[in-house]
């Protein structure tokens, strides 16, 4: 069996849920407490994919408006990207088309999957109004509270890399 | 510089480092990474996954050429730490070797940590607040468009200018909604000479009030045109039955209490007044100074005389107060008494007020007092001597010269009728 390791970044605004969905694909768990992020926090995690061991390096990085606001240096030799947004504040994706734009300039042949986290707190119908308002295709509904889909996004992450 | 020098430099200047050769061993760290001495030899791509992503950057660093990682933790041995991180390629012992260092920012970052932690969730709490303030907004516009709408029908429902002016050839309204919909409703009917007026305050105000005011409309209007009642006290005791039974307030279980208090008079053209009040009086403004015989039809269906002097007088006219029954059209208690009508002559150019509690219970005023109903009837008196166009202007300049900045407490209705 082959072994592959690839860095991975997870962006966003704050508040939006990345520490946790890296929480919730690492260690199983969830906190409703939210504790801010800062700077950079590096988790690490071994998934098979298609009889390869492929070893994540997932970078947590601080949630900024911006990816402009980003230290540059934390992009570096990255291999996928998953941009998160939370589903009820729509401050976190009203700007996401401006964003995911920014990102595939500088990363221009890496997958990026963009994630609507906090499923868990909309309804439905809630969550198909917001969809609609989208001009881009979400790739995952999340919610790092139930797990839903957390395991099949980085299935899904790591076999757009392979 | 050996490598004890090189260290002495170091640790003299507070930082610590890793030195690495150009594969990634670790070679050499200062004491306070001294976890790291056990590693001296392997390679740090395998040991610390921060390092293991940056291999190939730093495989190409250039001699003389720096990378800064600020603000990095760094979980190593079960204690996370903060650190501002930069990585350089130098000639050390003419070697090229990797000089990592790093500066514990550990209590600098927890600072900002706080910080910003503080501003994040005031940044979330503000948007959560003004998305609830759109969501009110938005609820609040469809709510008003539903009682505007509501208004609608009841402004079909409420007789129009011209239905009125088809009875009653002289009058004023002033009727003044507290919200959109009023509780407060009018009403007139003729039926051959007789004509039937009428002054109603349906409990509450807003939405609540405006549908009693269609039940009492609708009550009201069968009466008189399907059940062909046509005294007054009786138009209130089948209006009360019918009230009881809508709101099924007969029953055990209802909760709703609401009714109406109203005035209903029949005049016909030889100027007699009947009429009969629940919860509610009459006013009559006439120039006869003297008293005035009031007829009451008692329970037994006899007539007994009462004499009612006047309230207030000036030198043109007096102000007479026609009192009606001290109950309203609901179920108040389990003994419903039969309602009392009244009779009483007028004379030409007598003038009779029917009115709400809404004019009389406003406060302001200097002393932000109600304005009470002896002001009220003072108003009455004072400007009956104006036509009625100049007596419902005068009301209203009245009434809210005395409000004031003061928000309007409850529905208004004044119809004033001149025989």
């Amino acid at each position: 069996m082959s072994n592959q390791t690839k860095k991975i970044l997870l962006l966003g605004h704050f508040h939006v849920g990345k520490t946790s969905l890296i929480k919730r694909f690492v260690q199983n768990s969830f906190s409703e407490e939210y504790i801010t992020s800062i700077g950079v926090t590096i988790e690490k995690k071994t998934i098979e994919i298609k009889g390869q061991n492929l070893t994540f390096i997932i970078w947590d990085v601080a949630g900024e408006v911006s990816i402009d606001r980003t230290p540059q240096n934390y992009l570096l030799g990255c291999e996928g990207i998953i941009y998160v947004f939370d589903l009820s504040r729509p401050s976190t994706w009203e700007n996401l088309q401006e964003q995911y734009d920014k990102i595939q300039s500088k990363f221009p042949f890496e997958p990026i999957k963009i994630v609507g986290n906090k499923s868990d707190l909309l309804r439905k119908k809630e969550i198909e109004e917001i969809i609609s308002k989208l001009t881009l295709d979400v790739d995952f509904l999340c919610s790092a509270k139930t797990g839903q889909n957390v395991e099949e996004l980085f299935q899904d992450l790591g076999l757009s890399m392979l | 510089m050996d490598l004890s020098d090189f260290k002495l430099k170091f640790l003299e200047k507070g930082y610590q480092f890793i030195l690495l050769d150009k594969s990634g061993t670790i070679l050499e760290s200062c004491n306070s990474l001294v976890e790291i001495k056990d590693w001296y030899g392997d390679l740090i791509y395998e040991i610390i996954p921060f390092f293991e992503t940056l291999r190939s950057d730093l495989e190409s660093l250039q001699k003389g050429e720096r990378k800064l990682y600020p603000c990095f933790q760094f979980p190593f041995k079960e204690r996370v730490s903060v650190y501002d991180i930069s990585i350089e390629k130098s000639d050390i012992q003419n070697k090229e070797l990797f000089l990592c260092v790093l500066e514990d920012s550990k209590e600098n970052y927890e600072y900002w940590k706080q910080i910003q932690q503080e501003r994040n969730q005031a940044q979330v709490d503000v948007e959560v607040i003004s998305n609830q303030a759109k969501q009110i907004s938005e609820i609040n516009k469809e709510i008003k468009e539903s009682i505007s709408y509501a208004k609608k029908i009841q402004s079909s429902i409420l007789p129009s200018q011209i239905d009125i002016e088809a009875i009653l050839d002289k009058y004023f309204l002033l009727y003044k909604p507290k919200d959109i919909v009023s509780g407060d409703f009018y009403w007139v009917d003729q039926v051959g000479d007789n004509k039937y007026f009428c002054v109603a305050d349906a409990t509450g105000h807003g939405v609540p009030g405006a549908f009693m005011s269609l039940i009492g409309i609708f009550l009201f209007n069968a009466a008189i045109d399907r059940k062909d009642i046509t005294i007054p006290a009786e138009i209130f005791n089948y209006t009360r039955q019918g009230v009881i039974n809508a709101l099924n307030q007969d029953s055990e279980n209802s909760s709703l209490l609401d009714g109406l208090d109203a005035t209903m008079c029949l005049l016909t053209k030889s100027l007699e007044l009947t009429y009969a009040g629940a919860y509610s009086n009459i006013i009559l403004v006439s120039s006869n100074h003297q008293s005035i015989d009031l007829h009451k039809l008692n329970e037994a269906g006899e007539l007994a005389k009462e004499e009612v002097k006047p309230d207030f007088q000036n030198e043109e006219k007096s102000l007479y107060l026609l009192k009606g029954d001290r109950f309203p059209l609901a179920l108040q208690h389990s003994n419903l008494k039969s309602f009392t009508s009244y009779k009483v002559q007028l004379r030409k150019g007598d003038r009779l007020f029917l009115f709400t509690d809404g004019f009389r219970d406003q406060f302001g005023g200097k002393f932000e007092k109600k304005i009470g109903f002896k002001l009220f009837k003072q108003l009455l008196l004072e400007t009956s001597a104006l036509d009625l166009k100049s007596q419902k202007l005068n009301l209203n300049i009245a009434f809210e010269s005395w409000r004031g900045r003061n928000m309007q407490i409850d529905d208004v209705c004044v119809l004033g009728v001149e025989v």
